[in-house]
């Protein structure tokens, strides 16, 4: 999740070279309820082990309104994909996700 | 042998042939406890030659294993080809008879590589005669045969080589003739009975139209048969183009590039006979096809004696020398002592248009920058280049803004760099000099450690001085804003694109860099770093065909298998499991081509995650995992990724993890994935 946030910053930024800002935060799908809730909350979850600077770099983003954490369930999290190997079906549906087609399709 | 009683007859001709030819007596016979060589009459021959006879125990085949063993490899050849060919089993004959003498032909690890029929005649067997197994030709019909106005030709499937004759077995299955004819044309890409049926009745009015054998084919000049006409008449070329619609054409490439493959190993050739997927064919098409065929006709010399043969690749040196005098590379001086003087070489290399076309003949001096040592003779080398990330952003944009992308191209970029070090290189082959004395290099030449460094900070100092600043968040991307609008400039070494809503502003900017360097405008943004990009109205949409096609050309897949998914649903690997490979290098090139292949292709992004986890010491697991991506990408080449223009300037993420995944170390996998947009960037 950090290493995403930083991406998105990154890339804000980038934008922001190129000519283009965003007003309102960067949605990022989350398909971890306890995460989502981690990053929001920092006081109900102190006895949760390992947080780190990860943890407070993505709060501190949350905060600033440069990041959103809506949830997804897993069926939907595109990111799946670059996760874990998939049955032929489940790997269609996120390849079309991706906006990939065949080239003769266009 | 249709008895077993005659195979006294034939051993007894065997015998004498061998006699003869190879003058070389039988010493032992060993053999299973047939009936046919226990007979007395066996017995009483054997005895006269002195040969010993040797029999094994009932129920004891293993004793016979030389045997049964050859048997089994002849039985297993003539299957595969059987296959591969769909040919029905009737024609096992055939098969055999063709198995046998691939067989012979085919060189053997346990021989020292030498083929059977090497060992026995002392030199190579001509492969160029071979031909795929079961594959479609026609037959030139002999005079008896055929009137003035029928076909001259008859479309049959190839069956064997001829016995004792120069000639080819063909099979016509409507007539039920055999022929052996040595005038043949093949289409050796199409098994016989892979064609369907209904053009089987269609041969009279429709396939034999275009008969192989008329003059008026040959002047069919589309690419395809330029390619194939060294070794097949051009008729084979007219016939596929003109009567086997689209799925066919899909097989054109492979094939054609086969046929000029050099060393015609006949594991190669039985491979042709299978047939890719089909694929809807799109435009691509033409250029796929031509790019393949002239990836393999082309020819690169290796070494300045071989090029320095050839006209066209002397004219290539000549530029490049030119060039290097224009630049001020280097001056001639006598050696200093104390210092160390780095060898070159000249690089051929035949550059080609993103069609396949040849561009132009490229000769490069390089310096052997690899013995150059660290403090001594270079400090920086660190360059710059732009992101991935960076460059697809850049064209979401201007995709959506509508902004024009123009793509430009520096000539011997790294002749630009300043030198801060002193140099010397031993001057190159091909230039007049005194002894003694050696090349002071004044600018970066290729290969320079250093060269790379020396570039990216004179082409800063170029830029900046047109008012352009290096984004801190990607420093080889330039921007210039002005009231006019806004320019972006992407470097990528020495290939650029610019974009941006000042039109004026990008042309004063071109004539800018093009008296500054000599550039080369490439026009409208159509190949870019081995990503092709087409245009259309929806957006762009990139793809790398030509990558993907020279990736599992370099792989060598032996068979035409395709799967729908690149890897298999939980799926963990680990270093420690399979024998390590002997040469880890292949696995290494490849896994390092399909890391750069992820750019346009996310959907192998996991999978590559996973091999390059292993390059270090690649087990044949890990090989296998690596020919599945491979097939997965013959099935899928032409996947492309789509950057849509007409949706919003939305960043949208997704970010997940698998928590612990890892069976050696627990880590965690994390993804995730950046869209601006539709279009996915990141």
């Amino acid at each position: 999740m950090a290493s995403t946030t930083k991406k998105i910053v990154w890339l804000r930024w980038l934008l922001a070279d190129i000519g283009i800002s965003f007003s309102h935060p960067t949605p990022m799908y989350c398909d971890n309820q306890s995460s989502i809730q981690i990053a929001h909350n920092s006081v109900f979850h102190e006895h949760t082990k390992y947080i780190k600077i990860d943890c407070h770099l993505t709060r501190h983003h949350l905060k600033h309104g440069t990041i959103a954490l809506p949830f997804v369930p897993s069926s939907l999290q595109i990111a799946n994909f670059f996760t874990k190997a998939h049955s032929i079906s489940r790997f269609c549906f996120l390849v079309s996700k991706l906006s990939m087609l065949i080239a003769a399709a266009s | 042998m249709k008895h077993r009683s005659e195979f006294f007859e034939i051993y007894a001709a065997f015998r004498a042939l061998i006699n003869t030819q190879h003058s070389a007596v039988i010493k032992c016979f060993r053999c299973d406890l047939g009936g046919e060589y226990t007979s007395n009459k066996f017995f009483q021959m054997l005895a006269l030659d002195g040969t010993i006879h040797q029999t094994s125990y009932t129920d004891t085949p293993e004793q016979n294993g030389v045997a049964e063993k050859k048997h089994r490899h002849i039985v297993k050849t003539a299957r595969s080809l059987l296959l591969s060919a769909f040919i029905p089993s009737e024609f096992w004959g055939e098969a055999v008879l063709a198995a046998i003498s691939l067989i012979n032909t085919i060189s053997s690890s346990h021989s020292l590589g030498l083929s059977p029929f090497e060992k026995l005649y002392g030199y190579v067997p001509d492969y160029s005669s071979f031909r795929v197994f079961g594959c479609a030709c026609f037959v030139l019909r002999s005079h008896i045969e055929r009137s003035k106005l029928s076909s001259r030709s008859a479309i049959c499937v190839f069956l064997g080589y001829g016995e004792g004759k120069k000639g080819y077995r063909c099979f016509d299955p409507i007539t039920q003739k055999l022929y052996v004819s040595r005038h043949v044309v093949f289409l050796e890409h199409i098994p016989f009975f892979s064609i369907p049926s209904i053009t089987h009745s269609l041969t009279k009015s429709d396939l034999i139209r275009i008969d192989p054998f008329s003059k008026d084919s040959g002047n069919d000049t589309s690419l395809y048969v330029r390619s194939i006409c060294t070794h097949n008449s051009a008729g084979t070329g007219t016939l596929l183009s003109d009567t086997l619609e689209a799925p066919f054409s899909s097989t054109t490439p492979q094939a054609s590039s086969e046929i000029v493959d050099p060393p015609p190993r006949q594991s190669i050739r039985i491979r042709k006979s299978t047939k890719l997927p089909d694929f809807a064919y799109s435009c691509y098409s033409s250029s796929f096809t031509s790019f393949l065929a002239s990836i393999h006709c082309l020819f690169e010399p290796s070494s300045y004696k071989e090029a320095i043969l050839d006209p066209l690749w002397q004219q290539a040196m000549d530029e490049e020398l030119s060039a290097l005098h224009k630049t001020d590379t280097w001056d001639l001086v006598p050696l200093p002592p104390g210092k160390s003087v780095v060898g070159c070489r000249w690089v051929y290399k035949i550059k080609t248009n993103s069609d396949g076309s040849i561009e132009r003949y490229k000769a490069r001096l390089v310096a052997k920058g690899y013995s150059q040592q660290y403090g001594m003779d270079y400090e920086e080398t660190f360059a710059p280049v732009v992101k991935m990330t960076t460059i697809r952003t850049l064209i979401v944009v201007a995709s959506i803004h509508q902004w024009h992308i123009s793509q430009l191209d520096v000539k011997n970029a790294f002749l630009n760099g300043d030198l801060q070090e002193e140099v010397y290189m031993a001057p190159p082959p091909g230039i007049s000099h005194d002894s003694g004395y050696v090349c002071k290099l004044k600018k970066a030449l290729y290969d320079l450690k250093q060269a790379p460094h020396a570039w990216f900070e004179k082409f800063s100092i170029v830029i900046s001085s047109l008012g352009f600043v290096s984004s801190i968040h990607d420093s080889a991307l330039f921007i210039k804003c002005t009231d006019a609008g806004r320019i972006i400039l992407s470097l990528y070494v020495d290939d650029m694109i610019i974009t941006g809503d000042d039109i004026d502003g990008i042309s004063v900017l071109k004539t800018e860099l093009a008296r500054r360097f000599e550039m080369k405008d490439l026009g409208y943004f159509l190949y870019f770093l081995g990503i092709e990009v087409a245009y259309s109205p929806r957006g762009y949409l990139l793809s790398q065909l030509k990558y993907v096609a020279d990736i599992l050309e370099r792989a060598r897949l032996t068979d035409n298998k395709t799967i729908d998914t690149p890897i298999e649903v939980n799926a963990r690997y680990s270093s420690s499991d399979g024998l390590p490979l002997i040469d880890p290098t292949l696995y290494r090139s490849i896994v390092r081509s399909l890391v750069y292949l992820t750019i346009t292709r996310p959907d192998i992004a996991y999978v590559v995650h996973v091999v390059s986890q292993f390059v270090a010491s690649p087990t044949i697991i890990h090989c296998a995992t690596v020919l599945c991506i491979l097939q997965y990408l013959r099935g899928t080449v032409f996947q492309s990724l789509l950057l849509s223009s007409t949706s919003s300037l939305e960043l949208r993420a997704y970010s997940d993890a698998d928590h612990g995944s890892d069976p050696t170390d627990r880590k965690s996998v994390t993804g995730f994935c950046i869209f601006l947009g539709d279009s996915l960037i990141s």
